[in-house]
């Protein structure tokens, strides 16, 4: 397989129609605010066209922009104390397991929070992730792995 | 098992904030590059002048009007800009220290930051408010404005070098950040600092380049255990002793740095080519509702000019380290070149100027609070580093 260096318009504006909805509200997992998080992904994905030929091809397009995506999303809270997310659980589903499960992922790292929600809700793979968050594969593991037990050891202390 | 499953996930995380708009992506992309464009076309306008500046030298005639004095506000009209009009951050450095002699065990406030071309930008201003405490060439008896001197390479990587060793040293207490133009904050508290002794010189934090990102290090004396945010990792006399080295090369450089790293020693006012325009309010609004609080003339200027946008909390210290979140704010900065913020500088002045912001800057008051839990509207001039980031000059800065 060839490797293509940089990055086309039109795979940026495509992967931007089809993923926007994931990127927002991963992004808002780091922002606490859904409006600041759709304003980082706005701003990423215009950094990622600026950038585009910067963009190596070692990995996928996907994980490149996740990562300046995330940069964004934390550059929206640097100055602020991490919000966690108290508003009311949906209403379909099961809305107590949802709150304990909400409240359980507020209180974990941002890295192993986001970690989780790229593994889980973004489908990406472990190379992926460590593009995504610039770390290594095997770092990638380690973080799943504190993130499962912290998350393992809290829902279980709510439900005793 | 954990119930992490999509459907599980999905129903977690907050809605989507609304639908794509890859329109709004090509705006905003457009914005950035036209700013890029018209930055190179004033560096080749420069290099002319340059020019031209250097040959009516020659003949006796036209000089650079270099000043040996820090200002507050924008910059007088002629000053020569600093030059390159951009150059690559090395060092980042915010914190208190002692003021200079015969101020005893006073603090001021000391922020630098190092480039790679040798510049170290820098400015010092007393913690507290009082007379003349010893500040180089200030600008008032608040505040030095912000100077510059050059290094030599080897001046640069002096400085550079003894942070990366402590930085070697602290690497379980380093925090990392995409390489931004956003202020970092003064004399951090939390885990991720070194706890210093108690008599140690200076609270604060520092950050060093590392290709597309920067590493923080913060550092602070012992607190107790109720106060705000109080924890970190008490640091060894290794670090302690790196530390303090930092500490004189960047706040005190004239002092300790042999003269074969200077370049240029004398001071000089650093002037900027770019302001950013800051408007911030609290709660959050539009900023198309900022704008239309300001004089038309004002506004129009503004309007359409790449701009950042932070977002941030009003808070409330309570006992017990509490903090009580009265609400949210929001700051959007404009990006401008110097004769626009004249401009808009002038389009302003029928407004009262901000409180308790003589000597620190140029601001005014564009609204009242809506009630005790917010914070007023207010408008101010920043200028833009050579890294294309800029700082909070007001007096909680």
């Amino acid at each position: 397989m060839i490797r293509r260096a940089g990055a086309s318009l039109d795979d940026l504006e495509e992967l931007y129609r089809r993923r926007f909805d994931v990127f927002a509200r991963v992004a808002a997992s780091v922002t606490g605010n859904p409006e600041r998080a759709r304003d980082a992904v706005q701003e990423a994905f215009a950094t990622a066209l600026r950038k585009r030929r910067s963009f190596r091809g070692d990995g996928p397009l996907e994980a490149w922009v996740w990562r300046i995506v995330l940069n964004a999303a934390r550059l929206e809270v640097r100055r602020d104390i991490p919000a966690v997310d108290n508003s009311e659980p949906a209403a379909n589903g099961r809305p107590e397991r949802d709150v304990e499960l909400r409240v359980a992922l507020a209180r974990l790292p941002e890295r192993q929070r986001t970690a989780i929600f790229l593994r889980y809700y973004a489908d990406l793979d472990y190379a992926a992730i460590g593009e995504a968050l610039g770390i290594r594969h095997g770092t990638v593991a380690a973080t799943l792995n504190a993130a499962h037990a912290a998350l393992r050891g809290r829902l279980e202390e709510v439900r005793t | 098992m954990t119930d992490l499953d999509r459907d599980s996930l999905d129903r977690v995380l907050p809605d989507s904030p609304g639908s794509a708009d890859w329109n709004d992506v090509m705006s905003r992309f457009h914005a950035s590059r036209s700013g890029a464009r018209r930055r190179r076309l004033v560096m080749l306008a420069a290099t002319a002048l340059v020019a031209i500046v250097g040959t009516a030298s020659a003949i006796g005639g036209v000089r650079d009007l270099i000043l040996d004095r820090g200002f507050i506000g924008l910059a007088p009209e002629g000053a020569t800009p600093s030059a390159p009009e951009s150059g690559d951050l090395v060092v980042h450095w915010e914190g208190f220290t002692p003021a200079l002699p015969p101020q005893g065990r006073a603090k001021d406030v000391v922020r630098a930051w190092v480039y790679a071309d040798g510049r170290i930008i820098w400015d010092r201003r007393p913690h507290h408010a009082g007379p003349e405490r010893g500040i180089p060439k200030g600008a008032n008896e608040f505040n030095s404005g912000y100077l510059e001197q050059r290094l030599t390479p080897e001046g640069v990587e002096l400085v550079r070098s003894a942070v990366a060793g402590l930085f070697e040293r602290s690497r379980s207490v380093l925090e990392t950040s995409p390489a931004s133009d956003v202020p970092l904050l003064l004399a951090p508290r939390g885990r991720s600092a070194l706890v210093v002794p108690e008599d140690f010189p200076s609270v604060g934090s520092m950050e060093l380049s590392d290709g597309d990102r920067l590493l923080r290090l913060g550092w602070h004396t012992p607190c107790h255990p109720t106060d705000l945010g109080c924890g970190g990792t008490t640091a060894t006399a290794g670090q302690v002793a790196a530390l303090r080295r930092v500490d004189m090369l960047v706040t005190d450089p004239a002092s300790v740095l042999p003269s074969s790293a200077w370049a240029v020693r004398a001071v000089r006012a650093y002037v900027p080519s770019d302001y950013a325009v800051c408007i911030d309010t609290s709660p959050p609004k539009h900023v198309s509702h900022l704008l239309s609080l300001l004089p038309a003339r004002a506004a129009d200027l503004l309007r359409g000019k790449s701009r950042t946008r932070l977002g941030g909390e009003v808070q409330e210290a309570r006992e017990a380290g509490r903090v009580v979140v009265l609400g949210r704010s929001v700051r959007y900065c404009f990006k401008v070149e110097t004769e626009q913020a004249r401009e808009v500088a002038e389009a302003l002045s029928g407004l009262d100027p901000e409180p308790g912001w003589k000597g620190f800057g140029l601001a005014y008051r564009v609204a009242e609070p809506v009630n005790k839990f917010n914070n007023p509207t207010r408008i101010w001039f920043e200028p833009y580093f050579p890294h294309g980031g800029f700082t909070f000059s007001g007096p909680a800065g």
